[in-house]
């Protein structure tokens, strides 16, 4: 024979083909849970040993097998899953490809035993290295066992590559995990070694992620629930001051299937909107829901990585949704000494901000006598000139115990009459201002910057700017490069007021300003606003509008540095309080610290 | 005493509250035998007043001005003896029943007062003086930006005082006919500090004022004050106050001040923006905030000769302005409703024409 090219036999495809899709114990958990979870069954316990090197066990009770099948499944490119390319468009189960069982079959010892709920008895076979060498009825309960043996045991090379147990150990743990939260509604049992390391119950999402990462944990998260035609977001997201210098707790699921997106971290952080710093990760698990149609699932051997038909628009909603849910949810950072606190002042802590604020204000208008004020305490709701969100809160949220507590510190520390303004400018840089339980420190730039960026964003989508004229005109004059980028902004900085007119080569005319532009700055402004356009664009990727929303606000804004006084700092502080997100200035710092009493005594050693 | 206390608390508003030159934070006492000068000073205006003392010695020295004022301004009606010791700087104080010690600074450390060579001097009432500063004052721009925009431009010509100020968002000129300044021409912009303490101190005498080319001296009581001027070229407002402005609407002053009031309460704290909606015989001033819900409107009468409009303006700006009219009756004078509007007394005054100028907002409604 002259010819050398042959056909590899069928077995030895299957070896190599396990190369890829079986690459440690916990590809093969990964694919047989997801078998399981594809079977419908609602109860899957899975049982290593020795970092499921030496077995792993996994039973369900799914749908199970006819013995026909049950041999089937054995061969390449078999499957229940899929029957045409049209299937292979529409992906709604986690396997498709068929190559899961031979793979695996081909570098172990497998045992398999199943039985479907309208056969009478199940069936057991046994494969070694890919060979079928025992096949019988046997009586087994409904679903399917499968027992992996010696993995990995007639192919030498790649049994050397596996680590130690317990790093295997480590990846099978996250992988049942990821399973675990993203099927909250079966129930898990995961063994390892004998000892149980996951026991969970069908359940909710919320309860599922209180039993597996506790309920101090589950504390420092929110609850985000979004949708829109293209794609529903679900799950939770952590508060950004819990964020964690690792990647470890992030979770994205696009229908029900774990993934990862570097596009989609990357819109989660975008919406965050720097509010955790850098080099830190918030906590997330998101469920992604889309179209199958939309997505290709078949990139990559093991799921991980998807593609998606729109990716941008993806991008956006998923962005959108964290930064809405952040902004419903208070996310001040408060200094804190240590975290030990019972939860309840935990979410007191956390309560929002604006309602601090007014109720502060409403005891400044209302400045009851003292007496009146400790007796009201105790029959708080009645009569009580409170706002109702407040009202509801110190319902809920505070035990009559520690309002008293509370109250009675604040009193008794200040020994003002309440309806003195407390506000002070510091170094022409801070504005300090007591709050119910503590102090706050808001930056007077960063504030100003926030509300201005909102009030830029809403200009956009009113169109309907308001100018204040200008009495001696401007004239601007731009480099060439320069020129051409305010001739492209035009229309944005009119929408946010800004009356230019084009007025000869590379200059222009500057007519009227937005009202809160600092009378006498205006000429700097426009030139200052290009300039921060230019260092943004560069820095980071920034939709045109936003940039400029941003550079507005960045250049507009009160500077450090400039005196307030009284009034424009309760201005100040009043605006800021009903924007969206407080908290954060449009680049990305903190606006706001709290420090709260109880932080202070610890420092004078008071506790 | 009581003189002493009058003159410190005149020259201690020279006095620079944070200054990077601590020496400045002192007066300067220079003492002959029978009188005291005290000079502040922070460098762009100084201040010396002085009053009759009796003294062995002569002499001079720094004392920290702030501590010294209240010193003084607490003690009762009595009699204060110095005694200083130029050598190590101490300044001892004596009363009826105290003693008081000072650690003052050498005299040689406090900047000596500018050079100033006067080429036009002439002598304008107090009263006057004091009344256009008040007028204008206010409009003056506080960027350092636009540092020409900074101060009050007074032009002397045709023995007419013109002085105008403004901040790019408003106007005053005020031409007053009644100063008699003979052969002068002269176009000057002074620092609006010095003007606030003008304002301030100049009563009924008339002061002297020498202007050289780049300072300005002012001489009134026993106080001679030098200031340096903006040397900038002020910007050309004769260009901007509108001559096609005939919409004629008259309202009563006292009437609109407090309705603008009660309805800027209401307006966006941070534009303060406020709308004229002005008809034949009614003008609605109203607002709304639309961040926090708020709306106000409140209808007064007036007599208007045209069509139908509406404007926007800052209630900040109306509010300084109506507060600085004193006319009862005053009339505005409109364009369109992105023009300057005109606003001045109904009825001319021959000796003081006023006229000031404000920029709409333009309302995209």
């Amino acid at each position: 024979m002259s010819s050398i090219i042959h056909i590899l036999p069928e077995h030895l495809a299957n070896k190599i083909a396990a190369g890829e899709v079986v690459q440690r114990p916990e590809s093969v958990i990964k694919e047989l849970l997801e078998n399981s979870l594809d079977a419908n069954a609602t109860s899957i316990s899975i049982h290593i040993k020795e970092g499921g090197k030496t077995l792993i066990h996994i039973t369900d009770n799914g749908k199970g097998m006819s013995e026909e099948d049950a041999v089937l499944a054995f061969h390449r490119h078999a499957t229940s899953k899929i029957s045409s390319y049209e299937d292979l468009e529409n992906i709604h189960t986690f396997g498709f490809r068929g190559e899961a069982l031979a793979s695996i079959a081909s570098v172990s010892q497998v045992e398999l035993k199943t039985r479907r709920e309208e056969d009478s008895v199940g069936t057991l076979i046994r494969i070694d290295g890919g060979k079928i060498i025992e096949q019988e009825k046997i009586g087994t309960p409904v679903g399917t066992s499968i027992t992996i043996k010696n993995l990995f045991y007639n192919t030498p090379a790649r049994r050397h590559f596996l680590k130690s147990n317990a790093t295997e150990f480590k990846h099978i743990y996250d992988c049942v995990q990821r399973t675990a939260l993203s099927h909250p509604e079966r129930a898990f049992e995961f063994i390892s070694n004998d000892d149980t390391i996951i026991n969970v119950e069908q359940n909710t999402l919320e309860e599922r992620l209180k039993n597996i990462f506790g309920e101090r944990h589950f504390e420092t998260l929110i609850p985000i629930n979004e949708k829109t035609e293209l794609l529903s977001v679900s799950g939770y997201i952590g508060k950004p001051d819990f964020a964690r210098k690792s990647k470890v707790d992030q979770y994205l699921f696009l229908n029900n299937r774990f993934i990862v997106n570097r596009s989609i971290n990357h819109a989660i952080f975008s919406g965050y909107e720097h509010l955790v710093e850098k080099g830190n990760f918030p906590f997330f698990l998101l469920m992604l829901e889309i179209d199958p149609r939309k997505v290709d699932v078949n990139v990559h051997p093991s799921k991980l990585e998807v593609k998606f038909s729109d990716e941008q628009n993806i991008y956006r909603v998923v962005m959108a949704a964290i930064r809405k849910t952040l902004s419903v949810n208070d996310v001040v950072p408060s200094l804190q000494m240590n975290e030990s606190e019972t939860p309840s002042t935990a979410s007191l802590q956390h309560s929002s901000l604006p309602r601090f604020f007014s109720k502060n204000v409403g005891m400044d208008e209302n400045s009851f006598p003292k007496k009146n004020y400790t007796e009201n305490v105790y029959s708080p709701i009645k009569n009580f000139p409170f706002t109702e969100s407040v009202v509801k809160k110190s319902q809920e949220n505070i035990f009559p115990s520690q309002t008293t507590s509370q109250q009675t510190e604040n009193v008794s520390a200040e020994n003002l009459p309440q309806s003195t303004k407390k506000l002070w400018q510091i170094h022409n840089k801070y504005i300090f201002t007591l709050t119910e339980n503590g102090v706050m420190i808001v930056d007077q730039h960063a504030a100003h910057e926030r509300i201005l960026y909102e009030k830029a964003l809403s200009d956009f989508e009113k169109a309907k700017p308001t100018t204040q004229q200008l009495l001696f005109s401007q004239t601007l004059e731009f480099t060439p490069g320069d020129f051409v980028l305010v001739q492209q902004l035009l229309p944005e900085l009119q929408l946010l007021g800004f009356e230019i007119k084009i007025f000869g080569k590379n200059t222009v005319m500057l007519e009227g300003v937005p009202p809160d532009v600092k009378a006498g700055s205006e000429n700097k402004i426009v030139q200052d606003i290009i300039d921060e356009f230019k260092t943004n664009q560069n820095k980071l990727k920034l939709d045109a509008r936003d940039n400029v929303a941003k550079s507005f606000a960045c250049k507009a804004a009160i500077k450090t540095g400039d005196v307030l006084t009284e009034k424009k700092m309760s201005a100040l502080l009043e605006q800021l309080f009903s924007a969206k997100t407080p908290s954060v200035c449009p680049h990305g710092r903190p606006v706001v610290v709290k420090i709260p009493l109880a932080e202070l005594d610890k420092r004078f050693m008071r506790t | 005493m009581k003189c002493l206390q009058k003159a410190i608390s005149k020259t201690i508003g020279v006095v620079p509250s944070r200054s990077t030159l601590p020496i400045l934070e002192n007066f300067l006492f220079d003492i002959t035998k029978d009188s005291l000068k005290i000079t502040a000073t922070d460098l762009e205006v100084s201040m010396t007043v002085s009053i009759d003392v009796k003294s062995s010695e002569t002499g001079k020295i720094a004392i920290p001005a702030k501590k010294l004022v209240d010193t003084v301004r607490s003690l009762p009606e009595t009699l204060i003896t110095f005694s200083v010791n130029i050598e190590d700087n101490k300044i001892k104080m004596k009363t009826d029943n105290g003693e008081y010690l000072l650690i003052g600074e050498s005299s040689e450390e406090f900047p000596s007062p500018p050079q100033f060579k006067g080429s036009s001097e002439f002598s304008i009432d107090g009263n006057v003086l004091q009344k256009v500063v008040n007028k204008t004052l206010f409009a003056v721009s506080t960027d350092e930006l636009r540092p020409q925009m900074m101060g009050v431009f007074f032009k002397i010509e045709n023995s007419e005082l013109c002085v105008v100020s403004t901040d790019g968002h408003r106007l005053v000129k005020i031409n007053n006919k009644s100063v008699s300044i003979p052969k002068l021409k002269k176009e000057i912009i002074i620092p609006s500090k010095t003007l606030t303490i003008v304002e301030k101190f100049v009563g009924n005498e008339n002061v002297t004022i020498s202007i050289s080319d780049t300072h300005i001296l002012y001489k009134f009581a026993n106080t001679v004050m030098i200031s340096r001027l903006i040397e900038d070229k002020y910007p050309n407002y004769e260009s901007v106050i509108p001559s096609e402005n005939d919409k004629k609407l008259v309202v009563n002053k006292t009437q609109l001040l407090q309705s603008v009031r009660r309805v800027a309460l209401y307006s966006n704290n941070i534009t303060h923006q406020i709308r004229f909606s002005v008809s034949k015989n009614e003008l609605i001033i109203q607002t709304e905030d639309i961040d926090f819900g708020n709306e106000a409107k409140e209808t007064i009468p007036c007599d208007y000769n045209s069509s139908a409009m509406e404007i926007g303006f800052n209630s900040n700006y109306i509010i300084d302005i109506l507060s600085h009219l004193e006319s009862e009756e005053i009339q505005f004078l409109l364009g369109t409703s992105t023009k300057a509007v005109i606003i001045s007394p109904d009825k001319k005054d021959e000796k003081e024409e006023v006229l000031m100028l404000i920029m709409p907002v333009r309302l995209n409604t």
